[in-house]
């Protein structure tokens, strides 16, 4: 069987980084979602949903993107997003304007650095 | 029945006459194991003996195997092993000449069924094939007994006759099994993708050298790539048959894991070292990468592959000669890359193609590239197959198996025409698809938003168009220098749902230049277009 896309699941001490490799569309989507939900714990600061090895996402994979935030959100907890400028997420995410509404940076390291400082 | 006196001459001969017609008769229609019961019966009856039995030899393990015995069936039903040089059996078959032993103890025997069935007296001799130990054929009294001369030389001739039979049989047996196995090894079908077309040949050696050891793969990767393998077990025959079936089935499962030729080459080594598979493999693995713009591949002492583009042939490697699998070198292996441009080829093969008798492999190899310089014009590759036979192959019966699987690349088409089932799966095909349509503008802009508009618009039928009933969804592409042109379309009837797929056609519409929904009762039509720059 093929499979579309994978996810890898981590902890960097309170902040929970699932990264998404493959590609995100309307069959993958719901399974992504629903496992990247159970991972995160009450105990995570925050979500980064790592994107920089993902090479396709469709508007499936953004409602991902926009159902975790809204679920983080209501618990108050963070999403970030990682993806490099010129990847192809970078180009489809951009159509939507999501840099307006999510944090987006460049590395995981920077991302949790940033929660870190958000956190003192 | 004779009486219990021992035969005379003339009545042995007559009896032996009587032996071998029943042997050859026996022959044309009994399997094995059927044909060694029937002969010991016969033989039990014509030496007056209590017990007959036909040890056949393992090759695997060395050891005779204890394969048909009258009066002694414990002995095949506990599949008795007796080591070559050991006791009776095995003495007779280390010496390769008949041993007589007229009173059996346990030091002159070494199985302990033939003491405990009080056998008294015995006399075996080897069954040989060219001076090839096949087994061995013995006869045992319960009361004592001296066997003639007459009765050796009798034994001598029954064992001559039944060997060559048992031989041809099982020969023929190996090779039925070794040709199976080998078609079973070879891939049912070949891919088949938009964008490039595939054909292959295998052809096994002549009858007398047996089913060889060469055989191709090719399958896609998850990614979408297509594999490519070629590769040769040394040796003919059924050990060949296996090896290549395990390092087959190694490949397949490393290949889908890690689509890294030189990593795959390196991994069946030290697989094949592991499980002291000592076969010298020699093998050829690539990838054909999804948008088929190269092929990269590495090699394990396998002939180069050959590149025919539109203005030329050439082999391509340029490195020195790798080691076969199986010698533990696997750092060697080393990825080599060569670009695949549209309307070119790409040929496989194992050695039986180029190799002659009296010929270097250089000249061989010189044969084929010129060969290739005449199949620039055949448009499918099974033509082009057939024509590289015929002009490599003029010899009435090849001495070596020829194996060759060939890719062409298509020319660059202008128009798409595909039709997937409505399902989620088939979304990735549809995109992989879509990349090989527009695989030099793969990477940019603009063919990253065409198709992701026309996967947003599939995705659409695939959710709404359809019952679970499923239907069919149709994509058709035209470009020319300045526009691309989509449409998707499907045959079913869209139900009002609330759904996030606004976004969707949001998507689209930033995507292209223009979107334009045609619904009807026939289906709906979602024409987009896009200018190659903008």
């Amino acid at each position: 069987m093929t499979e579309v896309a994978s996810l890898s699941l981590d902890r960097r001490r309170n902040v929970a980084v699932a990264t998404v490799s493959g590609e995100i569309d309307f069959s993958a989507a719901h399974d992504i979602e629903r496992r990247i939900l159970a991972w995160t714990s009450n105990e995570d600061a925050a979500l980064i949903l790592d994107l920089t090895t993902l090479s396709y996402i469709d508007s499936a994979g953004i409602n991902v993107v926009f159902h975790l935030a809204a679920r983080l959100r209501e618990h108050g907890q963070v999403l970030s997003l990682v993806f490099p400028a010129d990847s192809p997420p970078s180009r489809t995410l951009s159509m939507v304007g999501i840099d307006k509404q999510v944090p987006v940076f460049q590395s995981i390291d920077q991302a949790v650095a940033d929660q870190g400082s958000a956190g003192e | 029945m004779p009486s219990a006196k021992r035969l005379r001459e003339p009545e042995t001969a007559e009896q032996l006459g009587r032996l071998l017609r029943v042997s050859d008769a026996a022959l044309a229609n009994l399997a094995p194991e059927d044909l060694l019961d029937q002969l010991l019966i016969r033989v039990r009856e014509v030496l007056e003996a209590d017990t007959a039995a036909i040890l056949l030899l393992d090759e695997a393990s060395g050891d005779l195997v204890a394969r048909a015995a009258k009066g002694l069936e414990e002995e095949v039903e506990q599949g008795v092993r007796i080591p070559v040089g050991k006791g009776f059996a095995g003495r007779i078959a280390a010496d390769r000449s008949p041993v007589v032993i007229e009173r059996v103890d346990h030091k002159n025997v070494f199985n302990p069924i033939l003491r405990e069935k009080g056998v008294r007296s015995l006399l075996g001799v080897p069954m040989l094939v060219q001076g090839k130990v096949l087994g061995v054929l013995h006869v045992g009294t319960l009361a004592e007994r001296h066997f003639t001369t007459n009765d050796i030389e009798l034994l001598q001739l029954v064992a001559e006759r039944v060997s060559l039979a048992l031989h041809v049989r099982l020969f023929e047996r190996e090779r039925l099994i070794s040709t199976t196995l080998q078609q079973a090894f070879l891939p049912e079908a070949l891919p088949d993708l938009p964008g490039v077309r595939l054909a292959s040949r295998y052809q096994p050696a002549s009858e007398s050298s047996g089913i060889g050891g060469d055989w191709y793969d090719a399958f896609v990767l998850p990614s979408g790539a297509v594999a490519l393998a070629m590769g040769d077990v040394a040796g003919h025959g059924l050990k060949a048959a296996s090896v290549m079936g395990k390092v087959r089935n190694a490949l397949r499962a490393y290949a889908v894991e890690v689509p890294d030729p030189a990593e795959v080459l390196a991994r069946l080594d030290r697989l094949m070292r592991f499980f002291e598979i000592d076969d010298i493999v020699t093998l050829l693995f690539g990838i054909v990468d999804a948008d088929l713009s190269a092929f990269r591949f590495a090699s394990a002492g396998h002939l180069p592959p050959l590149v025919v583009t539109r203005t030329g042939q050439r082999f391509v490697s340029d490195g020195p000669s790798n080691p076969p699998l199986g010698t533990g070198l696997s750092h060697a292996y080393r990825e080599e890359i060569v670009p695949l441009e549209p309307d070119s080829s790409l040929i496989l093969y194992t050695d039986g193609l180029v190799e002659r008798r009296n010929e270097s492999l250089t000249r061989g190899l010189e044969r084929l590239c010129e060969a290739a310089s005449s199949i620039r014009s055949l448009g499918h590759p099974d033509d082009a197959i057939a024509a590289l036979v015929d002009s490599l192959l003029d010899e009435a019966s090849p001495t070596d198996d020829v194996a060759i699987l060939m890719l062409r690349r298509e020319e660059a088409s202008s128009t798409l025409d595909l039709r997937v089932r409505a399902a989620p799966a088939e979304l990735l095909t549809l995109r992989r698809a879509l990349r090989r349509w527009l695989s030099e503008l793969d990477g940019s802009m603009t063919g990253h938003d065409v198709i992701l508009a026309a996967g947003e618009a599939s995705a659409n039928a695939v959710e709404h168009a359809y019952g679970p009933a499923g239907g069919w969804v149709h994509v058709t592409g035209t470009r020319d220098q300045q526009a691309i042109q989509v449409i998707v379309r499907d045959e079913g009837h869209w139900r009002a749902r609330p759904t996030s797929r606004g976004r969707g056609i949001g998507l689209m519409r930033t995507a292209m230049d223009s979107v334009e929904f045609d619904r009807s009762i026939a289906g709906t039509s979602v024409t987009m277009r896009r200018s190659v720059q903008r």
